[in-house]
Parts: structure tokens; sequence; C-alpha cells
């Protein structure tokens, strides 16, 4: 059991690491592009302007325009607007129903664990881009199916992690005793069990969020993510790759900010684990 | 005795899986009193104490609490049969729940029994002094505890839904020794407060012998012998209580007793020994043990034996 820490010292210790601190000043700027993207842009993210397509780096268009003329900047903005949103949704959906899942799996019947176990081992057996692909082709692109979907493709993840602790908690004393006062069913989930496996699974969900990011950006990058003229960093690079030879500008800048937003998810994420329990550097 | 019982176990078997841990044992505890059950690590103390307050199934017997089925009283009712029976674990800082304050694990009890709340926490606030608990333990975690501050805390958990029977389970064990002398008079005094009656579950025989009335002894899943404590520790009937009797220490020279030692270890209750499940280790078995389990023969007012062949 890990000793509880206060919150304000978990992230004490994340600026503490200067890994941490790049990771966290790189999460910051990118939940404040999300945020503010429509107060910062300079220009709506789709408004054509054919008559400046393939503009240069300038003091009008930070990052040059693409093949439409639409301004760069205000696109990556939007873009990170997406990325954001689908990231958090897709992982908050997939953490609370995977630990609702991995929870009740624990607790379940030994045939009903097994089933579970099954059904996360078939979905987890697919690579989460491969799986969301095959289901965005059957179910059609757009917004709320690539979040529902990927929110699928992780919940295994989240349901085999809480089923593990909670696995290592059963027995616990606390538990035994919080029953013998006549705790039962919602409250010992909820008060006992879950702020007590909630540490590896919101270390989880901070080291899959670049995952998701990546794989939104590769099933928008592949045409079926979200639909255009939304702009989505992977959109983006596909316009950008489309028209490489006329400028590199679009994919160098696109692929610059999801690079460092993936990065400055990882390394917060691996920051905050090791901040609250360095035990967990196996867990990928 | 001829008083009805408070908690009256017949022949109640407990298992793990297929390991049988408690197996076949009938015990009788009288309202008021305090049975202390003693018995080496793995002898079913624990098991037999969680299948009275139902946290532990029962594979076979009955356990009946003021006279009804403890399994019909938790069917009908599982709050009211919590709010009347209770237990006190054996680790005290980790049988509270390590994310919640003091303050909430008081809290909690008055809230899922739907008790009156302001009433029971000024209630709560009494009993906190009561035990030497002061309001700036309520915002402490228990980790931040002492040993005997948790256990106290844990016994205002019980204590506050007024049970008639508590359970304790090494009420002792962890606290150093005038810790241990308060907790004891703290659970003395509270027994003629309240009206309580105990079962002390605890291998230290220095405790059971100071609060109990009538002790139980456990070997391997059985209960092999039951007396008034004074007459059970002057004059042991069955060779085990006669062995873990003599391994008391003492300090006192006239006193010694000349230790009674055992041959090997305790069996596992996988492969139980036949006959008499003590025969391998007894001093004074005979053919007979090894053959025949001896049944639990009354032996004089209150005390009962599992031997063949009692040393007294």
């Amino acid at each position: 059991m890990n000793i509880r820490r206060p919150a304000s010292s978990v992230f004490a210790q994340v600026w503490a690491r200067g890994a941490g601190r790049v990771g966290l000043v790189l999460v910051l700027l990118i939940v404040a592009m999300a945020l503010f993207a429509p107060w910062i842009a300079p220009y709506a993210p789709n408004k054509i302007n054919v008559a400046n397509r393939f503009a240069d780096p300038s003091g009008a268009f930070f990052m040059g325009t693409d093949h439409l003329g639409r301004d760069l900047f205000s696109r990556v903005l939007f873009g990170a607007q997406i990325a954001i949103v689908v990231a958090f949704a897709v992982i908050s959906i997939s953490l609370i129903s995977g630990t609702l899942l991995g929870i009740a799996a624990a607790y379940a019947p030994a045939r009903v664990e097994r089933f579970f176990l099954i059904v996360f081992d078939v979905i987890a057996s697919f690579p989460s881009l491969v799986l969301a692909l095959a289901m965005v082709a059957i179910l059609g692109p757009s917004l709320a199916n690539v979040i529902a979907i990927v929110a699928i493709t992780f919940i295994p993840h989240f349901g085999r992690v809480a089923r593990a602790q909670v696995l290592a908690l059963r027995n616990a004393p606390f538990l035994e005793a919080s029953r013998a006062i006549g705790v039962s069913g919602p409250r010992l989930v909820f008060v006992h069990i879950i702020p007590n496996i909630s540490g590896p699974l919101i270390v989880l969900a901070s080291m899959d969020v670049p995952v998701v990011i990546t794989i939104e950006a590769g099933l928008s990058f592949l045409g079926v993510g979200v639909r255009p003229p939304l702009a989505s960093w992977g959109t983006l690079l596909y316009d950008g790759y489309s028209y490489l030879t006329q400028s590199f500008w679009p994919v160098l800048f696109a692929g610059l900010v999801l690079s460092l937003a993936t990065l400055g998810f990882t390394l917060f994420g691996e920051a905050l684990r090791d901040a609250i329990d360095p035990k967990l550097r196996r867990i990928p | 005795m001829t008083v009805r019982p408070i908690v009256a176990i017949d022949r109640v078997s407990v298992a793990y899986g297929d390991l049988v841990v408690v197996h076949e044992v009938s015990l009788d505890i009288a309202a008021g009193e305090t049975v202390g059950l003693v018995g080496e690590s793995g002898s079913g103390k624990t098991s037999l104490g969680k299948a009275i307050t139902m946290l532990k199934d029962t594979i076979d017997g009955t356990i009946a609490f003021e006279g009804e089925d403890v399994r019909a009283l938790v069917a009908s009712d599982r709050l009211a049969f919590r709010r009347r029976v209770q237990m006190i674990f054996q680790d005290p800082v980790s049988s509270l729940s390590p994310r919640l304050k003091i303050r909430s694990l008081l809290a909690e009890p008055i809230e899922v029994h739907g008790l009156p709340f302001e009433a029971t926490w000024r209630q709560i606030e009494a009993l906190m002094a009561d035990v030497g608990l002061s309001a700036q333990h309520l915002d402490k975690y228990p980790h931040e505890l002492s040993g005997g501050q948790a256990r106290r805390v844990a016994l205002l958990r019980s204590l506050v839904l007024a049970p008639r029977f508590i359970v304790c389970d090494e009420p002792t064990a962890g606290l150093d020794v005038s810790v241990q002398g308060d907790l004891l008079n703290l659970l003395c005094d509270l027994q003629i407060t309240r009206g309580l009656t105990y079962l002390i579950i605890s291998h230290n025989l220095n405790v059971i012998r100071r609060v109990t009335d009538t002790v139980a002894v456990m070997y391997l899943g059985q209960i092999v012998e039951v007396g008034e404590t004074a007459t059970l520790f002057a004059r042991p009937a069955h060779p085990y209580t006669a062995s873990l009797i003599a391994a008391i220490p003492t300090i006192d020279p006239d006193r010694r007793r000349s230790p009674i030692v055992l041959a090997g270890e305790i069996p596992s209750p996988r492969k139980p020994p036949t006959g008499c499940r003590f025969h391998p280790r007894c001093p004074s078995a005979q053919a007979r043990c090894r053959t025949e389990a001896p049944a639990r023969r009354d032996a004089g007012p209150g005390r009962s034996v599992a031997c063949h062949f009692p040393v007294a």
C-alpha cells in the first residue's frame, strides 16, 4: 500500500525532475493552446484564401499557409483542441469503465472473471491503431466514433491493472474490518477500494495520453479520423504530405507540434509515475 | 451454567477451498462472560472468530446468536446483525482504511447504519475521551497513529454500534506492555458499563489468564479442552494444554515449571493425523490414540476434555 501523499507534493516531485519539468511545461502549453485557441488564433482555421496558398512563415502567417491558403498556425491551435478533447475523452471513458470492469472481474465468480479476461485479451491482442482502423472503417469516421472506438481499445489496459490491484488488495485487513462494521457494495468499492488502487491507474492514464494523441493523429492521417475540414494534427500532416513538393512547412510544423505534445505527455507521465510510486517502473 | 448461551457454536467447520481449518468445533459462550480462545498459529482460532461474525462462511454446523441462527440473522437484516456482533482485528493499523482520516473512519459506522449523526458523534467524542484519544487525532491518517491508538479507533468504530458481543482477535498483539495493560483495563471497564460479552483470541496466555472467565484451547482446528480459567490453568487435563501452560514464561522461581517439550511441528490441516490429532506430539500417547479420535467429554462443571488419557 502506498503511503498517502498530498497532491501538492506529487507535483513538487514532478517539477523537481528536469524531464518532469520539461514535460509539465509542454503539457501546460498544449492544454493552453487547446483552451485558448479561439482567442489566440489570428484567423478562422477553415478560412480559405487560395490566393495565399503555400505561403512561407511570415509576420502575418507564423507557420505559413496550406494548399488552400488556410493559416497553419490557427489550424495547429485548433488541432490541439481536437487532440486534447479526444485524449481526455478516451482516457476518462476507458479509465472509468476499465476500472469498474476490472473490479467487477476480480470479485466475479471464476467463470465470469475468465470471460472478462478473455474479452480483455482479445481486444488487447490487436494493436490499438489496427483495431481502431478496422472499427472506424465499419462504423464510419466521426469525432464521436473515434472517441468511442479508441476508448474501447484502451479499456483492457485499465481493466487488467485494476483487477490485479484488487486481487492484491482483496485480503487487506481493512476491507474485512469495513465489512465487519457493515460496509458493503458501492461504499466498499468507491470509498475503500478505488482510493487504494488509484495510484497505478492514474499513472497508466497519464502514460496513455500521448498514445491516444498519436492514434487519433494516425487515424486522421489515414482519412478515417475526424472529418475534414476539422483541423486534426493528423489531417494537417496528410494535407502537408500530399503537397510536400510545393511546401514542406505544413509537414514540418504539424509534425513538430505532434512530436512535442507526445514528448511532453510522456515525460510528464513518467515523472508522475516516479513521484507516485517508483515501483511501477515495470508497467509499460 | 444454566443460562442460555449468547453464542452457541455447534459442530462448526470452516474451510478455505478444500483446506479444513476448523473441524466440528462446539462451544457455548454465556452472556456477560469473557471467553479466551488459545492455541498455536494456524490452529483455526481466527477462522472460528470470523465464522461467528459471519465474515467467513462455515461449511458445516450451526452458530446461534441469542438463540437465532446467524445465517438467518444476516439474511433478514445484515446491518442489525452487525450492530449486535462486532470484531476487532489483529493488525490495528492495517485494519483501518489507509486513505481515510480518523474522522471519516469514526463517522463511517454512523453513516452506514443511518444513526442520528449529531447525537452519535457526541457519543463518539465522549468515548474518545474514555479510551484516551483526543480531537487532534481526528485529522490524522491511520499510518500516523501508533498501534495502541489505531486499536482504540478500531474499538470505537465497533462500540458506536453498541454491540452485545465482540470478538477481539489478538487485542494486545504488537503493543508494548503498558499499553497492553491499558487496553485490557479498558476492555474490562467497557464490559461492566456496557454489559458486553467477549471472545478473546490470543496466544498470550498471561493475557488470557488475567481477563477471561473461561478458556477454550484449540489444536489443529479442534477444541481440545474447555474450562474455567483458574482451574484450567491450575490443573490442565489435556496434555496439549499442560504443555502450553508449562511453556508460559515466569519470573517467579518458586513457580517455575519444568517445560514439556513437544516433538515436531503442528501438522498440516491438509493431512491431519489419524485418531487423536495431537497423538504424534503427545508425551502420553498410546496405541488407542492413533486409531480412535477422542470425543470431548464433560469433566466437571464447565469443563470438558477431548482426550483418552487426561493428565488431571
